[in-house]
């Protein structure tokens, strides 16, 4: 190759990462503006907000004064970290134990399960709703914070579970026989190997529940019933939603906004290789 | 002799049991979980489903339930219920291939490695990660009607004010619109799809002199079926059961976007009747269009190419 066309080529390079950056840049600006907005909101007074009618985007009279609001909310938060918590580390363990043995082995009975398996992931909660929540007041689980985290004890949902299992399948059988022969048992493969191996997949599904029960609105909506029970979202809906006290308070809300979209940032950038492209279904690079 | 040879059957068996029974002990917390909180509650639903169950007691059995889901004359809940599911069927059908399709055109373009791509993807991201609720307190606060900020801003450049969600006719289109912000989630899916196409694929059909749609639609998409499927059978379950909106958009204007989900919820926990046996039945209806679907699309899944692996 010549140098001339050598250079033409890195010019082309060149030309094509600048124009993408430009679209990147207006489909940014586009795609944050929501996110803007919020931050801009909840540095205003009540000054700004008001404004004589006038709506502003940018804050006049800079102020961290909204951000208060989160002391008044750390009950909440508290609750929503032990429900977040339990279920992203229990989740993904009881899901990796079920897909264990049938993503491994095979024996009588593993096909039935696995399509019962497949079969839980299409039913919709709603169908569960109403036994769901007698159960939960006859066990004495409603109106507390275990009622947002007991199914964690039991195993994920069909699709977290199937996940594992194909990624579980893709691990070289080798491994676990040479343990075999030097006397593991099926716990220690479990423990020692395949958990190991199965990090990324435990992290995917962990953060991708975390994040799913720290934004989970329905189950808190009709099992916490007493206000200092409630978990950040629903808490967030009952005051500042459109029937809430303090709903017209639209600085300080967005101040809790912000907060609120703080721990799914920090989780998903801590994870983030797991996150983007570190599962691949049903495939482990060597 | 005889005895030697059925003990050491029995032996097989037995230790053939006992490795199947650990096989069983890993999958205990499961069945457990499975039983009593999903197959009772299942069951339950169903008797549920045929009585008039209203919190207190049940007084009557009979299909009473799914034939006033039928009841189109003037004073049955039959329209009411059906626009419900019309609602959101139509939302499925719209959001789903807009934001495959905008979710796939994006990870397309942030395929390819350019200095600081990782950081580009992660602003994409964005969006996904404020929660839906806090997301909706936004959209509604920036698209108040007549003084929101996007309205202010349209009457500063002499365009009418859009009434967004504050009217029935714009409500909708305004919902399907707001979550394509959320597009980022996709467009990861998408681009661990790309990733996982042989590189080797491409290369050859350069060779051959291949074009840019025939890359495309013969190497990429085909290659990425299997991340379709699974993506849509998880997006349709998900679109069916729409509800975050209630939080922050109730049931909309005149009941336009009182999605089934919302109307469930409503019914069993809603309103000062707790009418448990229809929000159950409807709930089995909702159970019954969500299976067929997905029959449909395992029955008719041919299209998907799971290349030369098994299964």
């Amino acid at each position: 190759m010549s140098a001339k066309k050598m250079s033409s080529m890195r010019r082309n390079y060149t030309v094509e990462c600048v124009v993408k950056y430009i679209v990147f840049a207006l489909l940014l600006v586009v795609m944050l503006f929501p996110y803007a907005f919020m931050l801009n909101k909840s540095f205003m007074n009540i000054v700004d907000i008001n404004n004589s009618g006038k709506i502003l985007f940018f804050p006049k009279h800079f102020t961290f004064a909204n951000y208060r609001i989160f002391i008044d909310y750390i009950g909440y938060f508290v609750n929503s970290f032990i429900v977040v918590v339990i279920n992203g580390l229990l989740v993904p363990l009881t899901s990796c134990l079920v897909a264990f043995p049938l993503a491994r082995y095979r024996f009588k009975g593993d096909n039935f399960m696995f399509t019962l398996i497949l079969a839980t992931s299409m039913i919709p909660s709603t169908v569960l709703q109403v036994p769901q929540y007698l159960l939960f007041v006859k066990l004495k689980l409603y109106d507390t914070l275990a009622s947002q985290f007991i199914g964690a004890f039991f195993g994920g949902s069909g699709m977290q579970i199937f996940l594992i299992i194909q990624f579980m399948r893709a691990i070289p059988k080798e491994l676990d026989e040479a343990a075999t022969i030097d006397g593991a048992n099926k716990f220690m493969i479990f423990w020692r190997i395949m958990m190991p191996l199965c990090m990324n997949v435990f992290i995917y599904i962990g953060v991708g529940v975390a994040i799913a029960k720290w934004n989970d609105f329905q189950g808190p909506l009709i099992y916490l019933k007493t206000d200092a029970k409630r978990t950040m979202a629903v808490a967030f809906y009952f005051h500042f939603g459109a029937s809430g006290d303090i709903s017209l308070m639209t600085h300080v809300k967005m101040a809790m906004a912000v907060c609120m979209t703080i721990f799914p940032a920090i989780l998903f950038f801590i994870c983030q290789k797991q996150m983007i492209g570190g599962v691949k279904l049903g495939a482990v690079k060597e | 002799m005889r005895a030697k040879k059925n003990d050491s059957r029995l032996g097989a068996f037995l230790r053939g049991a006992k490795k199947e029974y650990s096989n069983w002990l890993f999958m205990l917390p499961f069945i457990v979980g499975f039983s009593v909180f999903v197959a009772y509650p299942i069951i339950m639903s169903f008797v549920y489903s045929f009585t008039d169950f209203n919190a207190i007691r049940i007084k009557n059995y009979g299909f009473f339930n799914y034939e006033n889901i039928f009841d189109f004359s003037a004073y049955g809940m039959g329209n009411d219920i059906w626009k419900s599911f019309g609602l959101t069927a139509l939302y499925a059908v719209i959001s789903i291939p807009l934001n495959m399709f905008l979710s796939f055109t994006l990870a397309m373009a942030l395929r390819k490695a350019i200095p600081g791509i990782r950081g580009i993807r992660l602003l994409f991201y964005l969006p996904v990660l404020i929660p839906g609720i806090v997301m909706g307190q936004i959209w509604t606060d920036m698209l108040g009607h007549p003084e929101g900020l996007i309205n202010q801003w349209l009457g500063a450049i002499g365009l009418p004010a859009n009434t967004f969600f504050s009217s029935e006719k714009t409500q909708f289109a305004t919902l399907i619109a707001i979550s394509q912000w959320g597009i980022g989630g996709g467009m990861i899916v998408w681009l661990a799809a790309l990733e996982n196409v042989p590189k080797t694929l491409y290369e050859a059909a350069e060779m051959d002199g291949i074009t840019f749609f025939g890359k495309l639609f013969k190497i990429t998409l085909p290659m990425c079926t299997p991340i379709i499927f699974y993506n849509l059978i998880g997006s349709i379950i998900g679109a069916l059961q729409v509800f975050d909106t209630y939080a922050y958009l109730g049931t909309g204007q005149n009941n336009g976007l009182y999605f089934i989900s919302i109307r469930i919820y409503t019914t069993a926990f809603g309103g000062r009747v707790h009418d448990y046996g229809l929000a159950c039945a409807l709930a089995w209806v909702l159970f019954a269009v969500i299976a067929v679907l997905t029959g449909i699309m395992f029955k008719t899944s041919s299209w998907v190419f799971y290349g030369d692996s098994k299964q």
